[in-house]
C-alpha cells in the first residue's frame, strides 16, 4: 500500500523530490559548515573582545580611549604627539645656546682654551661692573665653573660658562647695588645621556632695590632678542632663558623704600642629543 | 510566473467537458471563476483517422494530443441523448434505502434493461402532493460509458462527473430566461431529437428520438442513426439530399413521436391531456439553416408557438451568454453554480477521480512545503550571510583598533619619555612664572595699602636658609632656647610671604584678611593661607619688621606632576599636568608674557 503510494507521489511529483534532495544537498554540504564555520568564528571574536575590554579597563591613555571615540584614537594621539613635539621644540630652542657655544661643545675640550675664556671673562665682567658701578665682591669671580678632566665629556663645561657668563652679565646689567657671591653648584661629571635635559645651577646673591630685583627676575627666563625687543637690560643678545630653582628676596631696612637682597638658585637647561653616525 | 504556480496549483479547476456526438466529439475547456466559469478552448475533433483536417473539425490525432495535453485537468462527460433515460417517477418510500430500490424497481421496469449493469442516480423534484415524493431519475448502462471512455482514449484522465444530456439541458437553462408554465425543449441533433417537457425550471418529462439533421439529410439511405457506439471509422461521405426535402417527409412521424410521448406521460401522471394542454409553447435548438423547417414541422403538427432558442439565451440572470447549452449546463453543475444533477459516474472512475484528488492534495502540500523550505532557507542563508559579514567585520574592526590602541600606547609612552625628559624644566618654568606672578601682584597690592613684603622665599629656601640661620644663632649665643626646627608645612612646591602691614587692630586683621584672599583668587595660586607661627623661622632681621604687625603667608603652587594622565575636571593639580602634554598649554610665551 505504502509502495503504491510512494511511486504514484514519484511518478507524479519526480520534481519534489528533486528539490527536496537539491536541497537536502545544499543545507548538508553548504549550509551546515557555513554555520559551523560562523560559529567558530565566536571564539577568536570573544577573545578580541575580552583583550580590548581590559584594554580600555587598565588603559593609560584615559578618556581618549573610549568605545566612543576609538575611531578617532590614533588620529587623536598622533595630533597629540605632533603638538607637544611641536611645543618641546619650541621649548628647547629657547633654552639653545648660540652656534659658537655649540661648535665648541661639539670639537675637543682643550683646557687652556677654557681657561683663557674665563680669564677674558673675568676680565671683561670686572669691566662691565665698573662700568656699572656695581659693586664686585671678589668671591664672586672664584665662583666659575671649575674644569674636570676625567669626565665623560668635559666639553659640557663650556655649557655651564655660558650660563655663568649670561647670569653675572645680566645680573651686573641690572645694576644692583653689589653682588655679593656666585657660586656653581653643578659638576660636568657623571653620565650623559644620549637624548636628554641636563640642568646646570648657580647661586647668585646680590643687594638692590626692589625694582632692579624685580627686573633681573623678569629678564631672567627671557632670551636676549626678547629682552632687547623689550627695552630691558640685555648684555648679550643670544642670551638662552634662565629659570629660578629657588629665591629668597629679604628686605635690609625698616622702610618700604629700603633696599632687598636677593638670594637665587638660577638654572640653566642645556639639550643634549647625541647623534647617531 | 505567478500565472504558471496558481495554474500548478490549482490545475484541477481547469474543466474539459466533453460530449460524444455523431461520429465526433465537442469539447469545451473552462476555468473556473468567480461568478461562473468561463469557456477558455472549444474544438470538434473526428474519431477517424482518415479525415483531413478542415474548419473547425481536427481528426483523430488531434484528439489525442488534446487529451494529452489536458491529462491532468478534471473530465466532465456528458452521455449522448440516446445512451440515458431520464424521466420523473413518483415514489412512496421514504427511506434512502427503499428510495433507491423502489426506483431502481421502477426504472427497469420501464426501460427494460433486464439484466445489465444499470447506473442510476436521482434528484428530488418539487412535488404538489404531500405524500408522495416525485424524482428525477437518470439511468444508463455501465458498458456504454466504459465504451465510450475506452473508445475516446480517456482512461487515464481524471473523470470527475458523468451526466445525462437531458440533465446537462436542465441545469444549463437554470440561469436562462425560460417561459412560464409548461413549456418543451426541442434540440434537433445529426443523430436524433431530444425533447425535454418543463414546468417552469423543473423538468416533468424527457424523450430522445433518432430522428435528426443526420437522418433527414440522409434520408433514402440511412446509413447513419443516432449516436452509434463503435462507429467513427466510416469514410465514407454520404450524398446528401436537400434538407427541406427529408425533413418535410419524416416531419410527420417526428411530431407524432413527440405527441405520443406527451400524451403517455399525462396518462401515466392521471391526466388526460387536451389538445390545447398539449400545444405547448417550445423553445427549438437546430442548425439555423433548417430551423423554419422543423418548426412549421411543430407548428403544424403539435400546434406548438416556437420560439428561437437563440432569442432567449441572449439574457440570462447571471449575464452569462451560453453558446452551448448541454456543455455549459454540465460546466455549472459540477462547479456547483447550478442545480445538483443525478451523477452517473461509475464507482470505479469515482474512485480513480478521488484518487486523482488525494495525489493532488499532497502534491499542493508538498509544493506549498517545498515553497516553505525554500523561504526559510533562502531566509536562514540570508542571516547567515549577513552574520558572516557582521562577523568579519567586527574582527577587522577588532585588529584594527588593537593596532590604533597598540600605536596609540607607543605614541603615549614617547610622550612619556618626552614629558620626563622636560618635566624639570616645565617646573623651573612654573616656578619662575609663579615668583613672577607673586611679585606682581604684590605689586598691585601695595600700591593701594600701606604695608609692605619683607621676605619672599619658596618653601625650599626658606626653610633651609631659615634653619641655617637658627643653627647659627644658636652655635653663637648658647644661651638661646632652640626652638623647633622640625615644624614645617608639607607641600610640594609653595612661596612663603612675609610683610609688615601699616594699621593696627581690626584694619590691620581685616587687610591681612583681605590680602590673603587676593592671593586664593589669583589662578596660579592652589591655596593660599597664613603661616602658622610655629612653622615660621626667623630669617627678617628685627630692626626690618614692626612687631606684632608683620605676617606671614604661605602661598601654595600646584605641583607638577610627574604622569601624564587623562585630564579630570575636579583637580586643578591634574588639569596642570595635563596641558603640559597639550599643545595649546604648552607654551614657553608664557614667561616673557607675564613678564611684560
Amino acid at each position: 500500500m505504502m509502495k503504491g503510494w510512494y511511486y504514484r507521489l514519484l511518478a507524479d511529483a519526480r520534481w519534489i523530490v528533486v528539490f527536496l534532495v537539491l536541497w537536502s544537498a545544499l543545507f548538508i554540504g553548504v549550509y551546515l559548515p557555513f554555520d559551523r564555520r560562523i560559529e567558530q568564528m565566536d571564539q577568536p571574536l570573544e577573545r578580541a573582545w575580552e583583550r580590548l575590554s581590559q584594554s580600555i579597563q587598565t588603559n593609560r591613555l584615559g578618556s581618549l580611549l573610549a568605545f566612543d571615540r576609538l575611531g578617532q584614537l590614533a588620529e587623536n594621539m598622533d595630533q597629540s604627539f605632533s603638538s607637544f613635539m611641536d611645543s618641546e621644540a619650541e621649548l628647547i630652542s629657547r633654552i639653545l645656546l648660540t652656534e659658537s657655544d655649540q661648535r665648541k661643545l661639539e670639537s675637543g675640550f682643550q683646557l687652556v682654551e677654557y681657561e683663557n675664556a674665563v680669564a677674558n671673562l673675568k676680565e671683561h665682567l670686572r669691566r662691565e661692573a665698573k662700568d656699572q658701578k656695581v659693586t664686585l665682591a671678589p668671591a664672586v669671580l672664584d665662583g666659575m665653573p671649575e674644569p674636570v678632566i676625567e669626565t665623560e665629556k668635559p666639553s659640557l663645561l663650556w655649557v655651564d660658562y655660558a650660563f655663568a657668563k649670561h647670569l653675572l652679565a645680566l645680573a651686573i646689567a641690572c645694576r644692583p647695588t653689589e653682588i655679593h657671591a656666585f657660586q656653581t653648584l653643578t659638576s660636568i661629571d657623571g653620565p650623559v645621556p644620549e637624548r636628554g635635559l641636563r640642568t646646570s645651577q648657580f647661586r647668585l646673591q646680590l643687594t638692590g632695590d626692589m625694582a632692579t630685583i624685580q627686573q633681573l627676575l623678569r629678564t631672567l627666563p627671557m632670551r636676549g632678542s626678547e629682552t632687547q625687543a623689550m627695552g630691558l637690560p640685555s648684555p648679550y643678545w643670544e642670551k638662552p632663558a634662565l629659570f629660578v630653582g629657588g629665591l629668597m628676596i629679604e628686605k635690609t631696612g625698616p622702610t618700604p623704600d629700603d633696599q632687598v637682597r636677593l638670594n637665587l638658585l638660577a638654572e640653566g637647561f642645556h639639550y643634549i642629543h647625541t647623534r647617531n653616525q | 510566473m505567478i500565472h504558471r504556480i496558481k495554474q500548478m496549483l490549482w490545475r484541477q479547476r481547469r474543466l474539459v467537458v466533453m460530449l460524444p456526438e455523431h461520429d465526433a466529439v465537442r469539447v469545451g475547456v473552462y476555468l473556473d471563476g468567480y461568478p461562473i466559469p468561463s469557456q477558455i478552448v472549444s474544438e470538434l475533433y473526428t474519431l477517424d483517422t482518415a479525415v483531413t483536417p478542415r474548419n473547425g473539425l481536427k481528426n483523430a490525432e488531434h484528439w489525442a494530443a488534446f487529451v494529452d495535453q489536458h491529462r491532468e485537468n478534471s473530465w466532465v462527460i456528458v452521455l449522448p441523448h440516446a445512451l440515458t433515460i431520464s424521466q420523473s417517477i413518483t415514489c412512496e418510500a421514504t427511506t434512502p434505502d427503499l428510495i433507491d430500490q423502489d426506483l431502481q424497481k421502477q426504472a427497469k421496469k420501464l426501460s427494460g434493461l433486464g439484466q445489465k449493469k444499470v447506473i442510476l442516480d436521482h434528484e428530488l423534484l418539487p412535488s404538489h402532493q404531500s405524500d408522495r415524493s416525485t424524482y428525477w431519475v437518470t439511468y444508463c448502462q455501465d458498458d456504454e460509458i466504459q465504451q465510450i471512455i475506452r473508445e475516446h482514449g480517456i482512461e487515464n484522465v481524471a473523470i470527475c462527473d458523468v451526466i445525462g444530456s437531458h440533465d446537462a439541458c436542465w441545469s444549463g437553462i437554470q440561469h436562462l430566461r425560460r417561459p412560464k408554465g409548461n413549456w418543451m425543449l426541442v434540440e434537433v441533433l445529426d443523430g436524433g431529437t431530444s425533447l425535454v417537457v418543463f414546468e417552469d425550471h423543473t423538468p416533468l418529462l424527457s424523450h430522445f428520438y433518432p430522428i435528426g439533421h443526420a437522418l433527414a439529410k440522409e434520408r433514402g439511405q440511412s446509413a447513419k442513426g443516432t449516436y452509434r457506439l463503435g462507429g467513427g471509422s466510416s469514410s465514407t461521405t454520404p450524398k446528401l439530399s436537400p434538407l427541406s426535402s427529408g425533413i418535410q417527409s419524416i416531419g410527420e412521424a417526428w411530431a407524432r413521436e413527440m405527441e405520443r410521448t406527451i400524451l403517455e406521460h399525462g396518462n401515466r401522471e392521471g391526466r388526460v391531456s387536451s389538445s390545447v394542454e398539449r400545444q405547448l409553447p417550445c423553445l427549438l435548438i437546430c442548425e439555423p439553416g433548417s430551423r423554419s423547417d422543423w418548426a412549421s414541422q411543430l407548428q403544424l403538427h403539435l400546434g406548438s408557438s416556437v420560439l428561437p432558442f437563440e432569442n432567449w439565451v441572449h439574457e440570462t440572470s447571471i449575464g452569462w451568454k451560453s453558446k452551448n447549452l448541454r456543455q455549459d449546463g454540465a460546466c455549472m453543475a459540477t462547479c456547483k453554480k447550478s442545480i445538483s444533477l443525478p451523477s452517473l459516474l461509475p464507482e470505479e472512475v469515482k474512485q480513480a477521480w478521488d484518487q486523482k484528488q488525494v495525489d493532488l492534495a499532497f502534491r499542493s502540500a508538498a509544493l506549498v512545503a517545498c515553497f516553505l523550505i525554500t523561504v526559510m532557507l533562502v531566509a536562514a542563508f540570508i542571516q547567515k550571510s549577513m552574520l558572516w559579514d557582521i562577523k568579519s567585520d567586527l574582527f577587522e574592526e577588532l585588529d584594527s583598533v588593537e593596532a590604533r590602541v597598540g600605536k596609540s600606547l607607543e605614541v603615549f609612552d614617547s610622550l612619556k619619555e618626552e614629558y620626563q625628559m622636560l618635566r624639570p624644566l616645565l617646573m623651573a618654568e612654573d616656578q619662575t612664572v609663579a615668583v613672577l606672578k607673586t611679585l606682581e601682584t604684590l605689586q598691585s597690592i601695595s600700591s593701594e595699602d600701606p604695608g609692605w613684603m619683607v621676605l619672599l622665599a619658596d618653601i625650599d629656601s626658606y626653610y633651609s636658609i631659615g634653619d641655617q640661620l637658627q643653627a647659627r644663632a644658636l652655635a653663637d649665643d648658647t644661651n638661646s632656647v632652640l626652638s623647633s626646627t622640625t615644624n614645617r608645612i608639607v607641600m610640594d612646591r609653595g612661596l612663603v610671604l612675609e610683610m609688615v602691614l601699616d594699621a593696627k587692630g581690626e584694619a590691620m586683621r581685616r587687610r591681612l584678611e583681605e590680602t590673603v584672599a587676593f592671593f586664593r583668587q589669583s589662578d596660579f595660586i592652589l591655596r593660599a593661607d597664613t603661616l602658622p607661627g610655629n612653622a615660621r623661622r626667623s630669617i627678617v632681621s628685627s630692626n626690618v619688621i614692626l612687631r606684632d604687625r608683620h605676617f606671614a603667608i604661605i602661598l601654595e603652587l600646584p605641583s607638577v606632576s610627574d604622569q601624564v594622565q587623562a585630564p579630570t575636571s575636579n583637580s586643578r593639580q591634574e588639569e596642570t599636568s595635563w596641558k603640559r602634554v597639550q599643545p595649546a598649554a604648552v607654551s614657553t610665551n608664557t614667561i616673557s608674557a607675564e613678564g611684560s
